[in-house]
């Protein structure tokens, strides 16, 4: 499915790491699994360390600590903005919705529409496709798109699958009016019938929350985890990434009429470094434009893995350059997007730490 | 054959893969040794093993690794 | 003109010119340490006026000019009623390809602005294969003490011209060596030369590379540079700035295969500076 939108841009980026960091080697502890596996895991996957959230905090504090970053730097109006678009899979509630609740705690204007998306490792492309939208109505002038998940929460320690690789992470990107004649182009495919793919079984109302759901089991693969907890079929995914991605990419760059070479980056979602290069290599892109080093400084953290690539690859050059740049998530759903945008010169483009709000 | 299984060896030294014909069933490899697998074989013969090829089918047994090595101009010994 | 005493002033004002600007132009992209570093040291001074927000940072001995303008005419105008114009020397960069400076380079020159100096910016990417071994280091070359930091930024300031090359200042330089981001040439007991970088994700930028002299006989920028490329494994793309006036050096980043790739800074100075 293709999108194609007219006069918006980005104009501003901002990334929210937990301050809590964790290495591979504390992770291995809690492994039934001999340090030799551990350490050949850790060299392929490229796992070293990542960032988790101290228990109990949540995504609306990741959130608001970004939001008064950039409030009281002066980079963000409180009531410059019509619409905060919250992209995540842990929200602080099921009810109220978390962008309300980041509307209250920062006590944001009534005129603003707040929207929570319940999207993933796709969830940057697809909280930019709503953005964009968004834009198209007049009383719209900007957006500001949040993306964040604690979901380390969701996740069993005792799963070496998932654990090592999980991050927690939050994204702001401002979107606001651009240029009319510049045109940004979109594509998105889901696929339903592989939903169990990647999953978190227990915690809605098809499996509510027992003392049973929190037991954990180990399903066969040596590593214990609950129900309550996040699980991925990883061949599943990895071979889905490697199958649906690079066409989806090159029917967008068709789409755009845009040759492959003159994409300056590839920024896509950091599941790991082994499969960034495989699909590099099916893509016939060179590994310089394709950054693949999420992962092992800050883990995965879903939807906002794509802003953490391009704030730490190529933050300070965008605040004085322009890229052309291809963005690709893909993941939960199944979901596989991309967006082909021109982004820079930005304002900002930063990362900072939570608590406290110090520069990474 | 024997290059192949002393590779298998570096990832699970504890298995002797010349005595089965299906390493995953057998419990001798999981996804992620295959990945170490993959990534081991790339290295040693100088190839890049696609990613769609990263599936369990091709790494059962030495022969179905050894097919697969021959795709990419590989005579595993 | 006032100084700035917070991030978020600078911010604000930052803001005002940008807002509603249809043509916004600006040299003004520091990074939020460097910000927050000129304004804790009292560096940094703002003058808004006629729609243009402009920034000054005091130097050694001269200022650099930033400006912030909804588009090139309104920079145009404000520029005749700034005062400091007359009066002190000032330096200002402007930063981009050629073709899109074109209408800010008249501008200034019209403005009775001069061409200081020039600097290209110069790339080395690197594919895995291409990766540099690391070989045995060189014992000359180690990472600097922070002891050597007053030596450090003295032969930084011999060798390069600091308002065409922004030499930092101490406390940058400090944070630098604490960083781990120099690495020093000894030789005969003393500082011969060193390499100062910032390695940020996947980018590294070569900010100085330089050997003494008299002590260039002794290969040690090549052992400082060999070091430097080889323990940044991590790093997929160099990138540095080197003057026009200096044709020596983009021989030598050429022989390390960087390469030209099309960023110019033009350095103008007012009449207050000799060309």
């Amino acid at each position: 499915m293709n999108f194609s939108f007219h006069g918006g841009r980005v104009s501003g980026l901002l990334c929210v790491l937990p301050a809590r960091e964790q290495s591979f080697l504390e992770d291995m502890k809690h492994f039934d699994f001999p340090e030799s596996r551990s350490r050949k895991l850790m060299e392929v996957m490229g796992y070293d360390k990542h960032r988790l959230v101290e228990s109990g905090a949540c995504v609306s504090d990741l959130a608001v600590c970004g939001l008064q970053y950039l409030f009281d730097r002066g980079l963000l109006g409180r009531d410059d903005f019509d619409a905060l678009i919250l992209v995540t899979q842990s929200p602080d509630h099921f009810m109220p919705p978390t962008s309300n609740i980041i509307q209250g705690r920062l006590n944001l204007k009534q005129d603003l529409l707040c929207l929570d998306l319940n999207q993933g490792c796709a969830g940057f492309v697809i909280g930019l496709i709503e953005a964009f939208l968004l834009l198209q109505q007049e009383s719209v002038r900007k957006v500001v798109l949040i993306n964040a998940d604690v979901l380390s929460r969701k996740t069993s320690p005792q799963d070496r699958n998932s654990y090592p690789l999980v991050g927690d992470a939050a994204a702001i990107t401002v979107v606001e009016r651009g240029q009319a004649d510049v045109e940004i182009h979109a594509s998105v495919k889901m696929d339903g019938t592989r939903n169990e793919t990647l999953m978190i079984p227990a915690g809605g109302f098809r499996m509510p929350c027992t003392p049973e759901t929190a037991a954990l089991e180990d399903v066969g693969d040596h590593n214990l985890r609950a129900k309550d907890h996040l699980r991925m079929d990883g061949s599943a995914v990895f071979n889905f990434v490697q199958v649906e991605v690079p066409p989806l990419i090159e029917s967008l760059l068709a789409e755009a009429g845009v040759a492959k070479d003159s994409v300056d980056y590839f920024l896509c979602h950091q599941p790991n470094r082994f499969m960034l290069q495989k699909l590099a290599d099916k893509m016939k892109v060179p590994h310089a434009k394709i950054p693949m080093n999420v992962v092992e400084h800050f883990g995965n953290s879903s939807g906002v893995t794509i802003p953490v690539v391009t704030a730490f690859n190529l933050g300070a050059r965008l605040t004085q350059e322009q890229f052309q740049v291809c963005f690709a998530g893909f993941g939960v759903g199944l979901t596989w997007s991309a967006m082909l945008m021109n982004l820079g010169p930005l304002p900002f483009c930063q990362m900072i730490q939570y608590p406290g709000g110090e520069q990474l | 054959m024997n290059a192949l299984a002393d590779i298998l060896k570096s990832i699970r030294p504890e298995f002797d893969f010349t005595t089965s014909n299906d390493f995953l069933a057998d419990g001798m490899l999981d996804s992620f040794d295959m990945i170490a697998l993959v990534a081991a074989l790339d290295k040693t013969y100088g190839i890049s093993i696609e990613g769609v090829e990263v599936v369990p089918d091709h790494f059962r047994n030495l022969s179905t690794i050894a097919a697969l090595l021959k795709k990419y101009g590989v005579a595993a010994a | 003109m006032q100084p700035a005493l917070s991030i978020r002033e600078v911010g604000e004002a930052v803001s005002r010119a940008r807002t509603g600007a249809a043509e916004y132009c600006t040299n003004f992209f520091p990074s939020p340490q460097k910000l927050q570093g000129w304004i804790s040291h009292g560096e940094l001074f703002c003058d808004e006026r006629a729609g243009v927000a402009f920034f000054l940072r005091k130097d050694r001995g001269f200022w650099h000019l930033y400006f912030c303008a909804a588009d090139p005419a309104t920079l145009q105008r404000a520029l005749t009623t700034l005062p400091i114009l007359g009066t002190d020397p000032i330096v200002l960069d402007l930063v981009g390809k050629e073709a899109e400076l074109a209408r800010l380079i008249a501008l200034f020159e019209a403005a009775g602005w001069h061409i200081y100096n020039r600097l290209f910016r110069m790339a080395r990417t690197v594919t895995a294969a291409a990766a540099a071994a690391p070989g045995t280091p060189d014992s000359r070359v180690v990472v600097a003490d922070r002891a050597e930091v007053p030596a450090i930024l003295d032969l930084l300031l011999r060798s390069f011209d600091c308002r065409a090359e922004q030499i930092p200042m101490l406390y940058e330089v400090e944070a630098a060596a604490a960083a781990g981001q120099i690495w020093v040439a000894r030789y005969a007991g003393g500082l011969a030369g060193l390499l100062f970088f910032e390695t940020q994700g996947f980018s590294s930028l070569l900010r100085y590379w330089l050997v003494a002299p008299e002590l260039r006989t002794q290969r040690l920028g090549s052992a400082l540079m060999r070091r430097y490329l080889a323990e940044q494994p991590a790093v997929r793309r160099f990138l540095l700035w080197v003057a026009a006036s200096n044709p020596e050096a983009i021989v030598k980043y050429e022989h390390f295969d960087f390469a030209r790739e099309g960023l110019v800074d033009y350095v103008f100075a007012n009449d207050r500076i000799r060309p």
